[in-house]
């Protein structure tokens, strides 16, 4: 009987042989895993060496109160007039909770220190974006936080100290604010404020997800809210900058919308600001500068409404910058995981096309919901490059990582990292790039800043419910660059709005003076630029803002940080 | 050994070999069944809790059924468990690979998901699939051609929605899309044509005139292209286009989300009695504040006022501190005492204006910026002829809402029956440039303290 136990042992391992080399079925939804480093990594996390221990608060978890959900922002900013950057970052945890906004001073390059108790900054409540611009001429620049049902003014009064001016500024915004921008809409030399709002929210609403799981509630549960703007009408006897609202007067009252995102620059040419909003789920807005006071809105026509299929999509965070080399300004705004960040290429002037798909941004690794965005030259090769923060606002498939708690790993996703190639087109370089792209987050607010004076664009990351974290730029084999400062000593600082163009290497390099930017953000003042192989620059050119004077200013070796006055350079005209 | 003994032992090997064999081959086949996915319902819905789980228990015994795996899978797309979704409609594919629904459905709920790159493959056998002169062969078409437009692959586009207009040639859809397809390629001529076409249908009347305005103004036609974009303005959205697969999904929703769905869906087309309906059903099994807040709003605005207070107090029975109940509380109060105002019926009309205050005061207290809640205080505020605290509340309206119209025309009014004519018309203007072209009352206003 010992043949048939041969077969019956044969079969038996045949047997588990075939079921061990069976293929699985592969039904079941696959978790992304995190990606090995490969490649150079154009980033490193130096949170924790730099001393920036900040963690957000968004309330109780298991309120899904909407506000939580949309994040709080941050600055990149010169609080006291140092040569270095700071930061603040805002919290959210909502009044009364303890839980303050948090000012950290860089006392010497790379290293903050928390400097926030008796700053004035650090107050707590449901604070959303932040901008910064000097409001009142004294050349220091001011801070404005937006709230939900809210917002603050507060003026710097040197040596890091703020002081809330809100009312007697005359400003008040009883709605859902989110992001900021200071403009000079009217050219008279003083910053003026828009103030974008979102939904009107009600609080006592409770959302759930078709499946019936509790959520946080989708932006057309509610009806958007119209922006407001408020005119600067110059300083009172002390000093105190005081505004108008012309929300209703301007013609940007007429339309209401859910806003996230803002951008201002000159979108139709004509030398004068115009504002752009992100709107989350309806058509966006561009409320166009009519030149006395008054905007009328054209976003369908100049084709930024809609995306390139005539759909709406949920716009977050906006990006601007010349992607192709064209001269002229490209939009880019984020959007929901289920759509595709969106790509609007200026051509020609005022009129912009979807070029989304022809960019391959429709081809990532991997999709997410983003939010703060930031097109810059990390590796100074002359080409722009984009960076996205990702992180869901509708539960999804969790996420876990350990600065995560349960709640919030269901709307974790990983940031995303495109180097452009100058024509418009875009490769993935996330899988490469671990510190920034390789842990899921929940991030909201992007903001960039040269903290560390190298000429490589740095990046501050929000986090709803998170860490902050601030990332270091170390792209290997960078190119060439200059970091140009704009200042008209009429104002005694930045002067937001002027285009800055650098000409190097027989190639024309284009940037603006515009800290606000990204998702409830403020960013670094400063126009960076990469200039590849280009070691010297022939020239700049300064197109100023109120006046729409052009000066050049003389070129020179590249590397470096200029600061060029109104004034100073070869004045050849002015710009319409 | 004798012949028989031999006949036995091979018998008995034979048998043997024949029950490995058999074992092996279920043991195999038992391996390679089938999963379904996994579905996160921590905190889902009751009703689509035991759904899932017994149409999940069903694909797991009868892994190779393809009635389970429908099921299974309409029941998770209908419940936007997308991902999920798909994963069962490719195991249906599997069993039934000459049906293009599976591969259909399963390229729908990963475009729909986000992820297009994936939908392609699917939705290019669906397509494939369909090449019969049926109305339902253009879904599969039209629906890769949009996937492959918002992909920039033009041509292939091109060529699957040129199939979808030949078995449908007025497919508005279809011809919407062909006009992206012509816009993508710079002939602007042809891409204004199509666009023009599929605006006549009220399924893309709206994203055509978004597509004109844009074609029009590089035509050079800017008087064309500032008139599509004013019409825009009063066009509703464009409902999705009828996609009977997808319908056929929807259909097996279950527990409230699904029934909410409905209901939004007939208030969308203004189908408000209908809407009502389905709310007092859901009201009656399982009353929940939401829903008696969407039945007072569309009682109220089909002018049952009494119905709407009645829903609003039930709503307000569930959550004391329900805002919108409390604002669609006062409002119907409001319209009550502007009726028994209209019946003379002064005491009865002043008791709805006070409670009417009332029920705005709690909606501000919890809500300091509900502008239409201001707005009721202020117009039944100056119903009492507290004046003076009706104009603030209806600044604060103004305030809180610039955007409205109502705001404005009401506190024109305030302003002008006090004498306050310059500012009066101020307001009454914005009221008229914001309101709706066929909104006799700010103009009628205008007119009336323009003589003044």
């Amino acid at each position: 009987m010992t043949r048939p136990r041969h077969v019956l042992t044969a079969l038996l391992l045949v047997g588990l042989a075939a079921l061990a080399a069976a293929p699985g079925c592969g039904t079941r939804p696959t978790t992304a895993t995190v990606p090995p480093p490969a490649g150079d990594a154009w980033f490193q996390d130096v949170t924790e060496e730099a001393g920036l221990d900040f963690v957000h608060d968004a309330g109780a978890a298991s309120s899904f109160f909407m506000p939580q959900a949309i994040g709080s922002g941050a600055a990149f900013f010169d609080c006291d007039g140092d040569g270095l950057l700071d930061i603040l970052l805002l919290q959210n945890g909502g009044p009364g909770s303890g839980s303050k906004n948090r000012l950290f001073r860089q006392t010497r390059p790379g290293h903050f220190e928390d400097v926030s108790a008796g700053s004035g900054l650090d107050f707590d409540g449901h604070n959303m974006g932040v901008a910064v611009g000097d409001v009142n001429g004294d050349g220091l620049p001011d801070v404005l936080v937006t709230q939900y049902g809210g917002l603050r003014l507060f003026l710097n009064r040197g040596r890091g100290k703020f002081e809330d001016m809100t009312e007697r500024a005359g400003l008040q915004n009883l709605a859902w604010g989110t992001s900021a921008a200071f403009l000079d809409y009217d050219r008279d030399g003083r910053l003026d404020l828009v103030v974008i709002n979102y939904v009107d929210h009600d609080p006592t609403w409770p959302c759930n997800a078709p499946s019936g799981q509790r959520d946080y509630c989708a932006p057309r549960t509610f009806p958007g809210r119209a922006s407001r703007l408020f005119h600067n009408e110059g300083t009172d006897k002390d000093g105190v900058a005081r505004f108008r609202d012309v929300t209703t007067t301007s013609g940007i009252g007429k339309l209401a919308g859910p806003g996230l995102g803002v951008l201002c620059a000159d979108f139709d040419g004509d030398g004068w600001p115009d504002v752009f909003v992100a709107n989350d789920g309806a058509p966006n807005h561009l409320w166009i500068n009519r030149r006395d006071g008054t905007f009328s809105e054209e976003a369908v026509r100049r084709g930024v409404a809609f995306n390139g299929m005539g759909g709406a999509e949920a716009g977050m965070g906006v990006a601007l910058g010349d992607v192709d080399g064209n001269g002229l300004f490209d939009l880019f705004v984020t959007h929901l995981t289920e759509e595709t960040n969106t790509l609007w290429v200026q051509e020609p002037r005022g009129f912009f096309r979807d070029r989304t798909a022809r960019s391959d941004l429709a081809k990532a690794r991997w999709r997410g919901t983003g939010f703060g965005t930031a097109l810059l030259d990390f590796d100074a090769d002359g080409a722009l490059d984009l960076a996205v923060a990702n992180g869901r606002v509708s539960r999804g498939p969790s996420n876990a990582n350990p600065d995560l708690g349960a709640h919030w790993s269901y709307y974790a996703e990983r940031n995303q990292l495109f180097a452009g190639d100058g024509t418009g087109r875009f490769r993935d370089l996330s899988p490469s790039n671990p510190a920034w792209c390789g842990t899921p987050n929940v991030a909201r607010g992007l903001a960039w800043g040269d903290f560390d004076n190298d000429g490589a664009p740095d990046l501050l990351v929000t986090t709803a419910g998170g860490r902050a974290r601030l990332l270091r730029n170390v792209a290997p084999k960078r190119g060439h660059w200059l970091l140009v400062r704009a200042l008209d000593p009429a104002r005694k600082g930045d002067a937001y709005g002027a285009e800055v163009t650098v000409e190097a290497g027989g190639k024309r390099f284009t940037g603006l003076v515009n800290p606000a930017s990204s998702y409830l953000c403020s960013s670094d003042a400063r126009v960076s630029f990469g200039l590849g192989a280009a070691a010297t620059f022939d020239r700049v050119e300064v197109v100023w803002p109120d006046d729409r004077s052009r000066e050049v200013f003389p070129g020179g070796p590249a590397d470096r940080a200029l600061t060029l006055r109104k004034g100073d350079g070869e004045r050849k005209g002015t710009k319409p | 050994m004798t012949p028989r003994r031999l006949v036995l032992r091979v018998l008995l090997g034979l048998l043997v070999a024949a029950s490995l064999a058999g074992g092996a081959w279920y043991g195999w086949h038992w391996h390679t069944r089938p999963l379904p996915p996994s579905v996160d319902l921590e905190g889902a819905d009751a009703a689509v809790v035991s759904a899932v789980d017994a149409a999940l228990t069903r694909v797991k015994r009868e892994p190779y059924t393809l009635a389970a795996w429908d099921d299974l899978g309409k029941l998770l797309r209908a419940s936007d468990y997308r991902a999920e979704a798909a994963a069962c409609f490719a195991v249906a594919e599997r069993l039934d690979p000459a049906e293009p629904r599976w591969p259909y459905l399963r390229g729908e709920a990963l475009a729909t998901n986000g992820d297009a790159e994936a939908a392609l493959a699917p939705l290019r056998r669906a397509a494939a699939l369909c090449v019969g002169p049926h109305a339902d062969d253009v879904v599969p078409h039209l629906r890769l051609g949009e996937v492959l437009l918002a992909q920039g692959q033009i041509d292939e586009a091109e060529e699957q929605l040129s199939q979808a207009r030949e078995a449908d040639p007025s497919n508005p859809n279809v011809l919407l899309n062909l006009a992206l397809v012509a816009f993508a390629r710079d002939d602007l001529t042809t891409s204004r044509t199509l666009a023009e076409r599929a605006r006549r249908s009220p399924l893309t009347q709206r994203r055509a005139c978004v597509h004109l305005a844009a074609v029009c103004q590089r035509l050079g036609d800017e008087t064309a292209a500032a008139d599509y974009s004013r019409r825009l303005a009063s066009l509703p959205t464009d409902p999705a286009w009828p996609d009977p697969y997808v319908l056929e999904c929807l259909q097996r929703a279950v527990g409230q989300a699904g029934r909410f769905r409905y209901v939004e869906g007939r208030e969308a087309q203004g189908r408000l009695a209908e809407a009502v309906a389905v709310q007092r059903e859901i009201a009656k099994e399982a009353p929940d504040a939401r829903v008696f807040v969407g039945l007072a709003r569309n009682l109220s605005q089909l002018g049952d006022h009494a119905g709407a207070e009645e829903a609003a107090r039930s709503a307000l029975s569930l959550v004391p501190d329900n805002v919108q109940a409390l604002y669609l509380l006062s409002k119907s109060l409001w319209a009550q005492g502007e009726g028994a105002e209209a019946r003379k019926e002064p005491d009865a009309a002043r008791g709805r204006f006070e409670a009417a205050i009332v029920a705005a005061r709690q909606a501000l207290a919890r809500k300091p910026d509900h502008a239409l809640a201001h707005m009721l205080l202020g117009l039944s505020l100056k119903r009492l002829e507290k004046r003076d605290e009706a104009i603030a509340a209806l600044r604060l309206a103004v305030q809180c809402a610039p955007e409205l119209p109502d705001p404005h025309l009401h506190l024109g009014e305030a302003l002008a029956e006090a004498g306050q004519v310059a500012e009066a018309r101020t307001h009454l203007k914005h009221a008229f440039e914001l309101a709706r072209p066929d909104d006799p009352r700010p103009r009628a206003a205008l007119e009336r303290y323009n003589d003044r």
